[in-house]
């Protein structure tokens, strides 16, 4: 079943020209990354996937199901158990521990909180002994480990990653990648990469060059 | 993980402020339990030391202060007057029942009162061990008064002259205790009991030293056979004698409408402290809306409806109005106990029972409403969170 589809989608600002963002069909295991500079509408793109901004022309599906972005829960809770996402920063929630910050992903799914299966996924990302530390205790390596076992914990079909290498060196974003795209193809979930570093086309083939066309 | 686990957890981010909120509440809530404590407490003794007396006939003067040196055992008498007058009184076919007093000493604050047993009736106090006084310089102790004294039957103790007990000591006039009453909830429990004559014979030289040659009560108090000789002896007193009668509900009316500024004082002092406290919990939280406006959005991020974060800070407010509740009831406890039993030994205005009152479920009533109030407008702009805008700054 096709992941991901997106289909004659645009995006208008207020005040600013319109984007017109490449039809593309993800499958389950699919790893794309959507390259191009800032202000080109990488993240708009992830955003109206996530259903976080409205569709103003075109069509979304994740999973099977129409993106809706009305007003409403059915929209969260479409969301939070199809897609995971990690972001470029303020990734986890800062009051909570590591553990709760898997946990709460799992309750805001819907799902019942599940502390054993939010143990595995820090246990596979080698963190499982820093669950009941805060986020202020954790190196930016291991907030972003973090980061993607929350992202994965709800076995989501869909993972949205928003610029995961920005301010790492190349030692650091190399294994950020890596364990990003071995966690996704490990749970067989799509995964689709907003960034402008270029570093990633080293470990991501199929790439969406924003503003230039559909590369790959 | 659940909404109550959340906000606890929302909770985390500004403790101290959320603490001192909740602690100025508890102040305000406190000062309102206390009131609660008090006003009930006077109001339990008022209803208790004035059942069944109608009147009081004492001399001239303040009739209020008559009522709270006689009934209440709380001032200086306004002064005696001779037996003979009593006596008249006493036989007065509209009086159902009558008792005199005789006061004038006290042994370590414990007022020592003259009267005869009719005076145990008007408060239906029994003996729990020993006799009653039969024979001058015989002493019944009321139930608080024999264990705070430590007095037991066939004890023996002096009084001192005034009814602070702070003047000289009789020491060459003994009591002797022969009864101990069983505790009524009322102000005989904190009295010594003797008869009129123990009063006179402990006072001889005063009266020999002053000249005179009759003896005098205090006062006498009365219960009326009928309703209306309850409006018509005071009438017939004040009129034809020189001394006055006073009717202890009307006077203990007086005192509540005296206390009443006060009351009302210390209740608009507390007013402000929850009205202070209810707008901090509201700068507090509101605050705190801007500062997790990432965290916000982070959670309808992971799927959080906007109702639920509206449910999540409404709990939290509700959280701390608890914990202000919680500190109020106890503050207003504490308070009442200290007053309870670290005021003066004899000091009975403050001689109150301070049981947990019915009223006080004004107090997480009232705590509950601050809370909500306070977080109404927090709790809105958590459910509007713009996840898109509160994550600017992670994307572009």
């Amino acid at each position: 079943m096709t992941v991901l589809t997106v289909s004659n989608l645009r995006h208008t600002y207020p005040g600013r020209m319109p984007i017109a963002f490449p039809d593309c069909a993800l499958e389950p295991g699919d790893v794309v990354a959507v390259i191009g500079p800032s202000g080109s509408g990488k993240s708009t793109l992830l955003m109206l996937i996530a259903g976080l901004l409205g569709i103003q022309t075109g069509w979304v599906e994740v999973a099977g199901q129409i993106v809706d972005t009305a007003p409403g829960a059915a929209g969260d809770r479409q969301r939070s158990r199809t897609i995971g996402m990690v972001l470029q920063s303020f990734q986890l929630l800062p009051h909570m521990t590591i553990l709760e910050n898997l946990t709460v992903a799992q309750f805001l799914a819907g799902h019942r909180p599940d502390r054993p299966a939010a143990l595995s996924a820090l246990d596979a990302l080698g963190i499982a002994d820093l669950a009941l530390e805060l986020p202020g205790r954790l190196s930016r390596g291991q907030v972003q480990r973090a980061a993607i076992a929350r992202a994965v914990v709800n076995r989501p079909a869909l993972i949205l990653a928003d610029e995961p290498t920005s301010s790492l060196d190349d030692e650091a974003a190399d294994i950020a990648l890596d364990l990003l795209i071995g966690e996704s193809r490990r749970r067989g979930a799509a995964l689709l990469i907003a960034t402008h570093d270029s570093r990633v086309k080293r470990h991501v083939p199929n790439v969406i060059a924003l503003g230039a066309g559909v590369a790959a | 993980m659940n909404l109550l686990s959340l906000s606890l957890i929302g909770l985390r981010g500004s403790r101290l402020t959320h603490a001192l909120n909740s602690l100025l509440l508890g102040l305000g809530l406190g000062t309102v339990t206390l009131l609660l404590l008090v006003s009930g407490a006077i109001s339990d003794r008022v209803v208790r030391d004035a059942s069944g007396i109608d009147l009081v006939v004492g001399a001239k003067g303040s009739p209020l202060q008559l009522v709270l040196s006689t009934v209440f055992q709380a001032d200086i008498p306004t002064g005696n007057i001779p037996l003979a007058e009593a006596d008249t009184l006493l036989r007065n076919p509209m009086i159902d029942r009558a008792a005199p007093l005789a006061l004038g000493d006290a042994v370590k604050g414990y007022r020592i009162v003259g009267t005869t047993p009719d005076y145990l009736d008007f408060y239906g106090a029994k003996l729990a061990e020993g006799a009653i006084w039969r024979q001058p310089m015989d002493a019944v102790l009321g139930a608080t008064a024999a264990r705070r004294l430590n007095l037991n039957i066939g004890d023996s103790f002096v009084g001192a002259h005034g009814v602070a007990g702070n003047g000289e000591m009789h020491a060459a006039t003994p009591y002797h205790v022969t009864g101990i009453l069983g505790p009524t909830g009322s102000v005989i429990d904190r009295l010594v009991l003797t008869s009129v004559e123990s009063v006179w014979q402990v006072h001889e030289h005063h009266h020999h030293a002053e000249g005179a040659d009759t003896h005098e009560v205090t006062a006498v108090l009365l219960h009326a056979k009928t309703p209306l000789a309850i409006v018509t002896l005071p009438f017939q007193i004040n009129s034809q004698t020189n001394y006055q009668a006073a009717a202890p509900s009307m006077e203990a009316a007086r005192l509540f409408s005296t206390l009443g500024f006060g009351l009302n004082t210390v209740r608009a002092f507390a007013g402000i402290l929850i009205v202070s406290s209810g707008l901090g919990m509201l700068i507090a939280l509101t605050t705190r809306m801007r500062e997790r406006r990432r965290e916000l959005a982070m959670l309808r991020l992971l799927g959080a409806r906007p109702g639920q974060l509206f449910t999540m800070v409404v709990i939290e407010a509700l959280l701390l109005a608890a914990l202000g509740a919680i500190l109020g009831l106890s503050f207003g406890h504490a308070a009442a106990f200290a007053i309870e039993n670290w005021s003066p030994a004899g000091n009975t205005m403050t001689a109150m029972e301070m049981r947990v009152r019915a009223s006080e479920w004004l107090i997480p009533a009232l705590a509950l409403g601050v809370g909500l109030v306070a977080a109404i407008v927090p709790a809105l702009t958590a459910y509007r969170t713009d996840v898109a805008a509160g994550l600017a700054g992670s994307h572009d």
